[in-house]
């Protein structure tokens, strides 16, 4: 018996044997392979080389599940040197088909079981679970950034998120504006931490308890609408929740939409319309969590057959979900197109083979060098392609931007998303 | 089964780590676990008995790769270089050896105006065509992809439909830089007297033969550290763009210059007399016949679309076998628009006169220009090899096409996967000189025919028998192994060839460090095929080799045997319940 999104290692026995190291989760899918620069797919491999990319990870979780391997010493880092950016396994949907993001979660949670995980997570850990928010700090602080908007009832609800909430103020400030001007919203009432950075560092049974928490809050509720402006908040609610609790995105109560695709309906619909002019050239970097790592998640359960076939087909005669191809790509690059003065241009690494901005799975606390590394090559890409700004929609990616500018001579503005929207409004 | 757990020497790993620092030379298992192909997907014969390396190391010039080479010698250390690691071949064959791993090692360096691409050996084949484009110039992908190593896959096969056009490969090699087993380095070319590399040839005896080839030395006489390739002017004034995304992204062909055509054939001489007159006319860059089963490959989304449709067609594929095959033909207007056009005239009267109906296709990349998705033969059933893969003439490309077909589906089919009279790829090179022949097989590794293995097994035997069929027809067979080959077709030339290369190869590698060969192949040979020795006067490399040797001296005496690096399944199987 097969079940979609398992966590335990074990049942990826067919990716870790099928995977004979093609290396399409190390190189950049090789039709829109763009010059000798910007090769590589993978932050992890870029940055470490040797085999820390996932056909190594998946090998060495072949090692463990066969218990041919116990320990090294370099075995904590080979697994928690990644992102969790899921690159890699947009690219072996290219190729291989194999269910590689899955795979490498589950290898984490593996290491985690057995208490094989960077120390420098803990901090994270103990705030998210301790002080409901990844800073570790008062709740009563989480509405510092002072909305203005807010209904004490509304059928959406404006999901703020941890970053927004104590750090990009900005963002929570101009989602507020935004939703004032689409019929309102309201905010959870004691809202906390998605548990994103749990799910993302392997601790999955920590997350299991923060995800009752908020789906628990959002019942009682009542909204049938939960927005919000983090993709790592989006990505937690519409994939993460519903596949722990072995159910699709469209059997959840309420609806979970980020903001982009509230704007870009309303705008199309003519329901919001963008004044004055930006006059500025600039990048759109896809959030991980936006695009490639926020399909739907559809439920499956069944087993494998002959020639390694699914049994019942996934859903349709050819499977048609878990590519990376259905994430959130359109509606940002539609609204920035809809901003007069603005030329939109693309990353040489797009869409479901964006490079990550190096803010994910842990890294920026255990291993700031590929966080680093990783934010700094995405930097080095926006000024080869021309561009006088950068532009994302997670308070994560911008948080991360800002500090790779840091150390930079050429520096270029970074925005949110909804901050240009709420300047256009 | 003993383990196999003694590293390298601390003081070769420090002398290691003196040359390319601590950051990049590693021993830790959790990485060298990783430095086989692997996972069991790939097992067939080229890759049974991998071993993980003892160390890996990652140098980043050809300086550094000349000390590791000599540390190696000093040490007495068997040593794999690995470019990309796509050829099975790259994966070290002797316990602990030492992968130097060069993807580094990753430049690329141009010279425009005379057309040539000079490359580092971690360079893969799709940012080379990328930059081409960029300069006006343009190079083809091989069969195994834009993410084989270009410098690897010019050295073996490198082979592509577009060969038709430009040649094989390895005629393309220019100049090269070479770093000896023993560590020294030798210049080919015109890079032997200046840093030009635009010509290949000598100087004296042409050495790029010791090289090349696909029975070249898969990296048994030393490292090559770069290599210069003649690269040909694009025949579009802009690149090609990229469309769609995922499984479906390719490169959109302006029609108008590059255009697919798909042709049923009436019958197999039809088939066979079009290409001949294709290439007699010299119109065209690309001419192949490509198996019913690859189309619906193609048109394919996934495993499950794939036998929804290849199960339930079988009668209709059988009843038509004569046409189901497609015969394939690229025409590329080189120069102008009315190229294509008078090409695109005398094609379709050569079907005329053949009978071939013209039939739809879709017009972009189908893999060869930017993108080759060999990594995706593996999806339909699980396994995926070549069993034989050579340069013939068409005719004997047919020819070999029915004989292994014959064998496969007497014996072999299941587990093999049934392609309802399939008889392989063939596809038109230099000009219709030759014909690239490849015969492929999949199968489903968990077949119930018994337990995990026997599907592989399966394919094993398959893969014997079919080189035993050719030899046994007098037919070349190139696939037997990455080197046992020359052991066993050598005394077939006259002056034994197997004879000849050893000698060449105990000069410039005497201690027998560089790239040891697979010497399991001689053991699947000795179990599976016992009499070929006696009937081919066979020698095993294990034989030529090995024995001997220092390095070999070091494992015996610790008493590690052949049969430890085979996996554990392989001793444990009960051929009773084998089918």
């Amino acid at each position: 018996m097969i079940v979609e999104g398992s966590l335990e290692l074990k049942d990826y026995m067919y990716e870790m044997r099928r995977c004979m190291r093609c290396a399409s989760c190390k190189w950049l899918d090789h039709i829109y392979m763009p010059d000798n620069r910007f090769v590589y797919r993978c932050p992890s491999y870029g940055k470490y080389y040797f085999s820390k990319v996932a056909y190594g990870r998946l090998k060495l979780g072949l090692a463990l599940t066969e218990d041919r391997l116990k320990d090294s010493p370099g075995m904590k880092d080979m697994v928690f040197q990644c992102l969790m950016c899921g690159s890699c396994d947009s690219g072996c949907k290219r190729n291989l088909d194999l269910e590689i993001n899955y795979s490498l979660e589950a290898l984490r949670g593996h290491m985690v079981e057995s208490g094989r995980y960077p120390k420098q997570h803990q901090k994270l850990i103990d705030n998210v679970v301790k002080s409901k928010n990844r800073y570790g700090l008062p709740a009563k602080e989480r509405t510092a950034w002072k909305p203005t908007k807010a209904k004490k009832k509304s059928d959406t609800v404006y999901f703020v998120g941890c970053g927004a909430s104590y750090k990009e103020n900005k963002v929570a400030q101009a989602t507020d504006k935004i939703l004032g001007k689409l019929g309102g919203y309201m905010l959870l009432p004691g809202e906390q931490c998605c548990g994103h950075p749990l799910f993302a560092m392997g601790h999955y049974d920590a997350f299991q308890k923060q995800m009752e928490m908020n789906l628990k809050a959002m019942a009682k509720a009542g909204a049938k609408r939960l927005v919000t402006a983090c993709a790592e908040c989006y990505k937690t609610w519409k994939v993460d929740y519903p596949r722990l609790m072995k159910k699709s995105t469209s059997d959840l109560p309420f609806e979970v939409v980020h903001i982009t695709e509230l704007v870009d309906q309303a705008l199309d619909k003519g329901e919001l319309q963008f004044k004055g002019k930006l006059d500025m050239k600039l990048a759109w970097h896809d959030p991980c969590n936006l695009g490639r790592m926020s399909e739907p998640y559809t439920h499956w359960e069944g087993d494998r057959g002959q020639w390694g076939c699914l049994e019942p087909s996934k859903g349709f005669e050819a499977k048609q979900f878990n590519r990376g191809t259905a994430g959130t790509y359109e509606p940002p690059r539609n609204i920035l197109a809809a901003m007069e003065g603005v030329e939109v241009l693309e990353f040489k690494r797009h869409h479901e083979f964006s490079w990550c901005c190096g803010g994910h799975g842990g890294a920026p606390e255990a291993y700031p060098d590929l966080a680093a590394y990783a934010v700094d090559e995405r930097l080095e890409e926006a000024k080869a392609v021309g561009a006088e700004a950068v532009v994302s929609a997670c308070p994560y990616c911008k948080q991360q931007f800002e500090a790779g500018q840091k150390k930079r001579d050429h520096q270029v503005p970074v925005f949110d998303i909804t901050e240009l929207i709420a300047q256009a409004l | 089964m003993p383990k196999v757990t003694e590293k390298v020497s601390k003081a070769a790993y420090n002398a290691l780590q003196n040359i390319v620092g601590p950051e990049w030379v590693t021993d830790d298992v959790a990485i060298t676990e990783s430095y086989v192909k692997g996972g069991e997907i790939h097992d067939c014969i080229y890759q049974r008995g991998q071993q993980p390396p003892g160390v890996v190391v990652m140098p980043k010039d050809t300086e550094e790769v000349q000390k590791i080479v000599k540390v190696c010698m000093r040490y007495h250390l068997p040593y794999t270089p690995i470019g990309a690691f796509w050829g099975v071949h790259c994966g070290g064959k002797v316990p602990f050896h030492v992968s130097i791993d060069l993807s580094r090692m990753r430049s690329l360096e141009w010279d425009e105006k005379h057309m040539v691409a000079m490359v580092g050996p971690g360079q893969i084949h799709s940012p080379l065509q990328a930059e081409a484009q960029e300069r006006g110039l343009y190079t083809m992908t091989p069969g195994g992809g834009s993410q084989a190593a270009v410098i690897g896959n010019m050295l073996t096969c490198n082979y592509s439909p577009l060969n038709y056009r430009l040649g094989l490969a390895t005629r393309r090699i220019l100049g090269v830089e070479w770093v000896l087993p023993n560590g020294e380095l030798i210049r080919l070319g015109s890079l032997a007297t200046s840093d030009d590399p635009y010509w290949g040839e000598g100087p004296g005896p042409d050495l790029r033969g010791l090289l090349r080839g696909y029975l070249g030395w898969w990296g048994k006489v030393g490292i090559i550290t770069k290599m210069a390739i003649k690269m040909h002017p694009l025949f579009l004034p802009e690149r090609m763009k990229p469309v769609e995304r995922g499984m479906l992204s390719t490169l959109e062909f302006p029609d108008n210059r590059i255009k697919w055509y798909n042709f049923r054939m009436p019958s197999e001489d039809a088939m066979r007399d079009a290409m001949r007159e294709i290439s007699r006319c010299e119109i065209g860059a690309a001419v192949m016949r490509v198996p019913t089963i690859w189309r619906y490959r193609g048109k394919s989304r996934s495993r499950e679309d794939f036998w929804s449709k290849w199960g339930p067609d079988e009668k209709k594929i059988r009843d038509s076998r004569a046409t189901s095959s497609v015969c394939r033909v690229l025409l590329i207007g080189y120069t102008s628009e009315e190229q294509l056009q008078y090409e695109e005239s005398v094609l379709m009267g050569i079907m005329d006169e053949v009978g071939g109906e013209l039939g739809r296709t879709k017009q972009s990349d189908q893999s060869w220009i930017k993108n080759a998705d060999s990594a995706g033969m593996w999806w339909p059933a699980g396994g995926y090899v070549s069993v034989e893969f050579v340069v013939e003439t068409l005719e004997h490309s047919f020819a070999r096409g029915k004989t292994l077909l014959a064998e496969k589906e007497s014996k072999f089919t299941p587990p093999l996967v049934d392609e309802y009279g399939e008889e392989g790829w063939i596809q038109m090179t230099d000009m219709g000189h030759t014909s690239y022949f490849e015969f492929l097989i999949q199968w489903d590794p968990e077949h119930p025919l018994g337990k995990y293995e026997s599907g592989e097994y399966k394919a094993w035997e398959h893969w014997v028998a079919s080189q035993r069929t050719a030899i046994d027809h007098g037919q070349f067979t190139a696939n037997i192994g990455s080197l046992s080959v020359m052991g066993l077709t050598g005394p077939a030339f006259g002056p034994n060839y197997g004879v000849i290369y050893d000698k060449v190869r105990q000069a410039v590698d005497p201690l027998d460090i560089s790239n040891p060969p697979l010497d399991l192949h001689d053991r699947v040979i000795d179990e599976f095929a016992p009499k070929w020795k006696e009937d081919y006067d066979f020698q095993t490399w294990t034989d030529l080799m090995h024995d001997g040797k220092e390095w070999w001296k070091v494992l015996t005496s610790r008493g590690i045997e052949w049969k430890d690096c085979l996996p554990e399944w392989y001793w444990d199987r009960d051929d009773k319940e084998i089918g």
